[in-house]
C-alpha cells in the first residue's frame, strides 16, 4: 500500500512543475475566434441594426474598425462588458456594439471579420444581411402604371435612400454679367422618412458671391407620383470676375429619426412632419445625423463691355428707372435743399451708385446718403446754393448697363427750377465785452459763524402737560369712540328693521300690546263692555300675530294656546288664554251675562298672558 | 354827616386799592419781567446771572423754547457745548420748526471735537419718526385725534354708503386713513418713548463699560455733546446706547436727560 501512494504523490509534483513552468513560458501566437452577430438579417431602408462583437475570456480587446460600404454604413457605439460567476467558475467577455444603418436595398455580406491583437489573430465569421425598402417600393408602385415615362429615371435611385430625401439646386441663369443678379433655389425634397435640426445648405463657391437665403418656404409636391415635402431656400449670387466657376457641391446637414428595431407594427417610413411624438418621447427612436448633398452646377460669368460703355457708368447693373425731387424749391443763398433722387428696378441694387449732377458750380454739395427698401433704393443729397443768380438744380444722370438688352442705358432727369433770393441780412460778428462790473472775479466770499443772538420775547408759554397726559384728552376719545359705536347698532338696527319684517313686528308687539291694554282699561272705565272685549280680543291678537309673524285672521284660541304650549306655559296661562277668547266669543252673543268682575278678571288674564308671552 | 361820608370814602379806597396794590406787586415777578432781566444779564455778559433767573422761571413751570434757547446760547458763551446742545434739544422739543433754534444746534455741533458715530436704527422706525420730526408732541397728538374722529366719521359713513357706488371708495379712503392714523401713532408713541429716554452727555470723555462696576472694561467713549439713549438705571450708574446701538454703562453725573423738568 504504501508504494502505490508514494507514486501518486511524485505524479501530482511533476504535474504541478509542469504547469508552472508552462505558465512561465511566454505564450505562443495562436489564432482566436469571436462572435460577429446581427440582430436581425433582414431590415428596411430607414432602419437600423445593431451589430455585435462579442469576446470571450478577455475585457481588453479595443474596438474594431469595421468599413461601411456602398449599402450600409457602420458606427461604433461603445463596449460592453459581462462578467460572471458559476459554480466558482468566472467568465468574462466583451462586446463592442455597432450600428448599421442601411444606405442601398440588396444583400450584403458582412465580414468576415479580421484583426491582430497582441500577436494573436481574431477572426470572425461572416454574417449577410438583406437591405429591402418596405412599403416604400409599395407605394411607388401603386403610381409606376401612370408614371411609366419616368419609371426609368427613378429606377436609378429606386435601391438608394436618396430616393426619399435629396437636394436640389437650381439657377436662374447659366450665363452672367460680372455682378448681375443669379437667383439661386435650393430645394429639399423628402418623403416617408422623418428629419429633424435641418441646417441652412452650405455651398461650395469661387468667384462668386451669395446674398443671405431668404426665408424658406415650405410645400408639398407631387414628384414621379409621390407626394413630397418640399423645403425651398432661395438666394442671390453674382459672379465678381469673369470666367468660368463652378457652384457646388450644396451640402445641407440634418437629423435622420429612425426607429429602434423589432418594434414596428406599421408602414416602413413615416412621415417627414409625421406625428412621431411618442416614439421619440418613449425612446423608441434613434437620432442619426446624414449630409445631403445636390450636385455641382458651372456657371460662366463675362465681363460687362467696353463698347459703348458712357462715362458716368459706375457699375450698375440690371434695369432701373429714375425719379428725383428736390425741398424746398424756394430758398436763400445758404439754405440747405434737399433733392431726393430714387433708383428702382431690378438688379443688383448693392453695385448701384448715386447719380451724378451735370454740374456743381454755384452749389456746395454734400455726400448723398442712400437707403434701400426692396427693389428701390433712395439717395438723399443735400445741396446749397452759394449765388442767389442760381435759377435751377442741374439735371442728374444714372447710367447702367441693362442685363435683357445686353446693352447701356444713361437715365436723365431735371433740371428743376429753384428760386434763390439774398440772404435776409449778412451775418456779422459781434464782439461781446463783458460789462465793466462784470469783469471783476467774484471772489469766494468767507461767511462769519457764531450763534443767533438771544429771543427777546419768551413766546408762547407752554402749559405744564402734553395733551396725551390730559384726562380730558381720553375721556374725549372716549367719548367719540361710544358714540361713534351707538351710531352705528343705531344704524344697524334701523337696516334690520327696514329689511326684516318679522324682527320689526316682533320688535313692536309689546309696544302695541301696551297701547291695547291702556285702551281696554279706558273702555272698563267708562262701561264699554263690546269695546272693551274688542280691544282685549285685538290686542291679544295683534300681539300673537306679531310674535309668530303671521296674518291676525290666523289666529285662534287654539293657535294661541299650542305656541303657549310651546313655551312651556303652565296651564294657568293656557286656561287664562282660553278664557280671554271665550270671554270675548261670549260678549258677541249674551252681551248681558258680562259682568264688572268678569271685564276686570280678563284684563288682569291678558295681563299675565301678555307678561308670559314677553318673556 | 360829612364825617361818614369821609369815612365811607376812604374806607372805599384801602378796599378798592387793595388788589391795585396786590396787582402792583404781582407785576414785579411777571414770567416776562423775568425773561427780560435774564436777557439784560445776557447783554452785560452776566451769563451766570442770567442763567440763575431763566432757571427760576423754569422752576416756575414757565415752560418755552425761548427760554431754553436763551438758556443754550449762555452756555455756548461759557464754552459749555455740551450744555448748550442739551438745552437747544429742549427747544427744539418746543419748537422743532424755529431757524434760529436749528442755526444754533447745528453751530454748537459743529464746535464739537468728536462726531457721533452714524445710525444704526431700524429703518422704519427711523424714517416714520423722521417724517414728523419737524411738528412737536402736542402737534402730533391733535393730528392724530383729527385722523381717529376722521375715521369714526368715514365709518360711520361707509355703513350708511353699504350697497351705493361710493362704498368703495368709501372703503378704501377709510383704508387710506387708517394707514395715516397708524404711522402717526407709531411716530408718536416713539417721541413718546424718547422723552426721558434722551440724554446729552456732559463730561468731556466718558468711558462706557461693560458693567456697572469701577473697574469693568471699557466698551466704547462717549465725548460731550453726544446724544445717547437711557436704557437702564442701577444706583449711580445708566445703561445708554448709543446712536450705532453700541451700549455700555456710564456714570449718572456724566449725562442730563433732555426732559424739560431737569434744570
Amino acid at each position: 500500500m504504501r508504494r502505490p501512494l508514494k507514486r501518486t504523490v511524485w505524479a501530482l509534483v511533476f504535474c504541478t512543475v509542469c504547469a508552472v513552468l508552462s505558465s512561465a513560458v511566454p505564450a505562443c501566437a495562436e489564432n482566436r475566434s469571436f462572435e460577429l452577430t446581427l440582430d436581425r438579417d433582414t431590415v428596411e431602408l430607414g432602419d437600423v441594426v445593431e451589430l455585435r462583437l462579442t469576446f470571450s475570456d478577455t475585457q481588453s480587446i479595443p474596438a474594431v474598425d469595421i468599413p461601411s460600404t456602398e449599402g450600409y454604413e457602420i458606427r461604433y457605439r461603445g463596449p460592453s462588458t459581462m462578467m460572471s460567476i458559476v459554480n466558482g467558475t468566472m467568465s468574462s467577455s466583451i462586446t463592442h456594439l455597432y450600428t448599421l444603418i442601411p444606405q442601398k436595398t440588396g444583400t450584403y455580406t458582412l465580414g468576415p471579420v479580421k484583426f491582430s491583437y497582441k500577436n494573436d489573430t481574431y477572426s470572425s465569421p461572416a454574417v449577410t444581411i438583406t437591405i429591402t425598402d418596405g412599403g416604400a417600393a409599395q407605394a411607388l408602385s401603386q403610381s409606376s402604371a401612370s408614371q411609366s415615362a419616368s419609371q426609368s429615371q427613378t429606377a436609378a435611385q429606386k435601391d438608394s435612400l436618396d430616393k426619399y430625401i435629396f437636394l436640389t439646386m437650381s439657377l436662374g441663369k447659366k450665363r452672367a454679367y460680372v455682378n448681375e443678379q443669379i437667383p439661386v433655389t435650393i430645394q429639399l425634397y423628402v418623403t416617408r422618412v422623418r428629419l429633424q435640426d435641418i441646417q441652412y445648405p452650405v455651398i461650395t463657391h469661387e468667384g462668386i458671391s451669395f446674398a443671405e437665403f431668404n426665408k424658406p418656404k415650405q410645400y408639398q409636391r407631387i414628384l414621379n407620383g409621390v407626394m413630397f415635402e418640399v423645403l425651398e431656400f432661395t438666394t442671390t449670387a453674382w459672379g465678381t470676375r469673369p470666367g468660368s466657376f463652378v457652384l457646388g457641391p450644396t451640402e445641407m446637414e440634418c437629423n435622420l429619426i429612425a426607429r429602434k428595431p423589432g418594434r414596428r407594427s406599421g408602414a416602413m417610413f413615416d412621415s417627414f412632419f409625421g406625428d412621431d411624438f411618442f416614439e421619440e418621447f418613449f425612446g423608441r427612436a434613434e437620432v442619426h445625423p446624414i449630409t445631403i448633398s445636390a450636385p455641382k452646377q458651372e456657371i460662366e460669368i463675362v465681363d460687362v463691355p467696353e463698347e459703348g460703355k458712357p462715362a458716368s457708368f459706375t457699375g450698375s447693373l440690371g434695369n432701373y428707372t429714375m425719379t428725383i425731387t428736390a425741398q424746398p424749391l424756394q430758398v436763400r443763398v445758404g439754405d440747405p435743399v434737399t433733392v431726393t433722387m430714387t433708383i428702382e428696378g431690378t438688379g443688383n441694387l448693392t453695385t448701384v451708385q448715386s447719380p451724378q449732377f451735370a454740374t456743381t458750380d454755384g452749389f456746395k454739395m454734400y455726400d448723398a446718403e442712400s437707403t434701400q427698401e426692396g427693389n428701390r433704393k433712395v439717395f438723399e443729397q443735400v445741396i446749397i446754393p452759394t449765388s442767389e443768380t442760381i435759377t435751377e438744380i442741374p439735371s442728374v444722370s444714372f447710367s447702367f448697363f441693362n442685363t435683357e438688352k445686353g446693352s447701356y442705358e444713361t437715365l436723365v432727369k431735371g433740371p428743376l427750377q429753384l428760386t434763390v433770393s439774398k440772404p435776409e441780412k449778412h451775418e456779422t460778428v459781434a464782439i461781446v465785452e463783458p460789462r465793466a462790473d462784470e469783469t471783476k472775479m467774484q471772489v469766494q466770499e468767507v461767511l462769519g459763524k457764531d450763534i443767533v443772538y438771544i429771543k427777546e420775547h419768551p413766546g408762547r408759554w407752554q402749559p405744564g402737560l402734553f395733551y396725551y397726559q390730559s384726562f380730558w384728552y381720553w375721556c374725549a376719545h372716549g367719548l367719540v369712540f361710544f358714540l361713534s359705536m351707538g351710531i352705528l347698532f343705531y344704524q344697524r338696527k334701523l337696516h334690520r328693521l327696514a329689511k326684516d319684517e318679522r324682527y320689526a313686528r316682533k320688535l313692536s308687539a309689546p309696544k302695541k300690546a301696551r297701547k291695547g291694554i291702556h285702551e281696554a282699561e279706558l273702555f272698563l272705565r267708562k262701561q264699554m263692555t263690546r269695546e272693551f272685549y274688542d280691544s282685549i280680543h285685538k290686542t291679544l291678537s295683534a300681539f300673537v300675530s306679531d310674535a309668530l309673524h303671521v296674518p291676525i285672521g290666523n289666529v285662534t284660541s287654539s293657535v294661541v294656546e299650542d305656541h303657549l304650549r310651546k313655551r312651556q306655559a303652565d296651564q294657568r296661562i293656557c286656561d287664562a288664554a282660553k278664557n280671554i277668547f271665550d270671554a270675548c266669543d261670549r260678549v258677541r252673543y249674551a252681551p248681558h251675562d258680562i259682568t264688572q268682575s268678569g271685564m276686570e278678571q280678563t284684563l288682569q288674564e291678558l295681563k299675565s298672558v301678555l307678561i308670559f308671552l314677553e318673556r | 354827616m360829612i364825617r361818614k361820608i369821609l369815612i365811607v370814602i376812604v374806607g372805599i379806597s384801602i378796599w378798592g386799592g387793595m388788589p391795585l396794590l396786590s396787582m402792583a406787586q404781582e407785576k414785579t415777578f411777571r414770567p416776562e419781567t423775568i425773561f427780560m432781566q435774564a436777557n439784560a444779564a445776557y447783554e452785560h455778559g452776566s451769563y451766570d446771572e442770567a442763567l440763575s433767573l431763566y432757571q427760576s422761571l423754569i422752576s416756575g413751570t414757565h415752560i418755552s423754547a425761548a427760554v431754553y434757547f436763551n438758556m443754550g446760547n449762555c452756555y455756548i458763551k461759557k464754552g459749555e457745548i455740551g450744555r448748550a446742545i442739551l438745552f437747544y434739544e429742549r427747544a427744539r422739543r418746543l419748537a422743532p420748526r424755529d431757524g434760529d433754534i436749528k442755526a444754533n444746534y447745528r453751530y454748537a455741533k459743529s464746535q464739537l471735537t468728536e462726531i457721533a458715530p452714524p445710525e444704526g436704527k431700524e429703518w422704519i422706525t427711523y424714517s416714520i419718526t423722521r417724517l414728523f420730526e419737524a411738528y412737536t408732541i402736542n402737534e402730533i397728538t391733535i393730528l392724530l385725534s383729527v385722523v381717529y374722529c376722521g375715521a369714526f366719521g368715514l365709518l360711520i359713513g361707509v355703513q350708511k354708503m353699504k350697497g351705493t357706488v361710493l362704498w368703495r371708495k368709501g372703503c378704501a379712503a377709510l383704508g387710506v386713513l387708517v394707514l395715516v392714523g397708524t404711522f402717526v401713532a407709531v411716530a408718536l408713541s416713539n417721541r413718546i418713548m424718547m422723552l426721558d429716554k434722551e440724554a446729552i452727555v456732559l463730561s468731556n470723555e466718558v468711558s462706557a463699560t461693560f458693567e456697572p462696576i469701577e473697574q469693568s472694561t471699557t466698551h466704547f467713549t462717549l465725548y460731550e455733546g453726544m446724544k445717547v439713549l437711557v436704557r437702564q438705571e442701577r444706583g449711580d450708574w445708566v445703561k445708554v446706547e448709543r446712536a450705532d446701538t453700541k451700549m455700555g454703562w456710564i456714570k449718572k453725573e456724566t449725562i442730563e436727560t433732555v426732559s424739560f423738568k431737569t434744570p
